[in-house]
């Protein structure tokens, strides 16, 4: 094993039980839990056995595991990016209703 | 052209501010001495907008009501909350115009005449393309070409803020635009509501001031998107 699989395999780790902690704390859905499991479970996985990539990339047709790992990595990156811009929208709109119902309630007198 | 007593009652003026402290002044008296009411939205502004507002008030406080964001969250918002705020007082003609002084007052008779008449039931105060500065005319050409194509309405200014309706025109549009999509929105609102609509050419003034505010570029590349998410997604 090389320095980066156990460096990666810690991090994910780490992440895994932070993913865990913040669920049993509701401070994370029971999905982005299970997303974010899964996700630091293939990074183990790929840390330690770095071969498996080549099956998974076989299987979907990409010539080298490597490539397979920046394909999927770019994938999880879009997804995680979509989500955030919808989370934002949402926020956005929470605040706009809150900013316009205080005004309203508060016409301002003096 | 005059505006009865009656309906000047019975008409709220609109008008969203962002800090406009050396502009907003006049502008609100002005509409003050003509006999129209008001709701204004202070938008949040960092200067003394608020504060000229309220000594505004003072002057003509059956006239002028207030209300005020606490932070600052775009025009289209703080025209939300005047349409809401607007119907508290029951009336029958809502205009809206820019806090800026960029908008003669005085075409406030101008765009309520055909409601008043009952011809038709929203007016949008279209400013001569030939009358703006090149910047803003060709930013406008490209936002009425963009409104043709994402909204299917057909307007010579569709980035107007100088707009009046009635009552039961409001009560069947839906504006949801955060910025200066609101513009676009309301002609949307409009078209798809089947609400009947003129067209009456309103005087324009720039200045200095006046000329760096509106759609800009970035402003206009976003309101595209938005057009084209709501085309494709709504």
């Amino acid at each position: 094993m090389f320095v980066y699989s156990y460096l990666f395999t810690i991090v994910a780790i780490l992440v895994l039980i932070y993913a865990i902690i913040r669920y049993k704390m509701h401070r994370i859905s029971l999905s982005s839990a299970i997303v974010l499991s899964v996700a630091m479970l293939f990074m183990i996985l790929f840390s330690i056995f770095p071969d498996a990539s080549g099956l998974f990339a076989k299987l979907l047709g990409i010539s080298r595991g490597l490539d397979f790992v920046f394909i999927a990595a770019i994938v999880v990156l879009l997804f995680i990016i979509a989500k955030l811009y919808f989370i934002i929208e949402d926020l956005q709109r929470n605040l706009d209703e809150v900013v316009k119902i205080t005004a309203l309630n508060n016409e301002v007198d003096e | 052209m005059n505006i009865s007593k009656e309906d000047k009652k019975d008409t709220y003026i609109i008008i969203p501010a962002y800090n406009e402290e050396t502009r907003i002044k006049p502008v609100v008296t002005e509409i003050a001495n003509l006999g129209y009411n008001m709701v204004i939205i202070n938008d949040g502004s960092s200067d003394n907008t608020l504060q000229i507002l309220k000594d505004v008030k003072k002057e003509f406080p059956s006239q002028i009501h207030i209300y005020s964001h606490v932070i600052n969250r775009g025009v289209g918002l703080a025209m939300q909350t005047g349409f809401a705020a607007v119907l508290k007082y029951n009336p029958k003609y809502i205009v809206n115009i820019d806090a800026d002084g960029q908008h003669d007052v005085k075409d406030i008779e101008k765009v309520l005449e055909p409601l008043t008449s009952g011809r038709v039931d929203a007016v949008i105060g279209a400013r001569p393309l030939e009358d703006m500065p090149f910047s803003k005319n060709f930013a406008n050409t490209v936002m009425n070409i963009l409104t043709r194509i994402f909204y299917n309405a057909d307007v010579s200014d569709s980035q107007t803020g100088f707009r009046a309706l009635t009552i039961d025109a409001l009560n069947k549009i839906d504006i949801n635009a955060h910025g200066y999509l609101i513009s676009s929105e309301f002609i949307r609102e409009i078209h798809d509501n089947d609400i009947s609509f003129e067209e009456v050419e309103i005087k324009t003034i720039y200045n200095p001031e006046t000329q760096h505010k509106g759609t800009n570029f970035k402003v206009g590349i976003k309101i595209m998107i938005t057009m084209m998410r709501h085309r494709l997604f709504d």
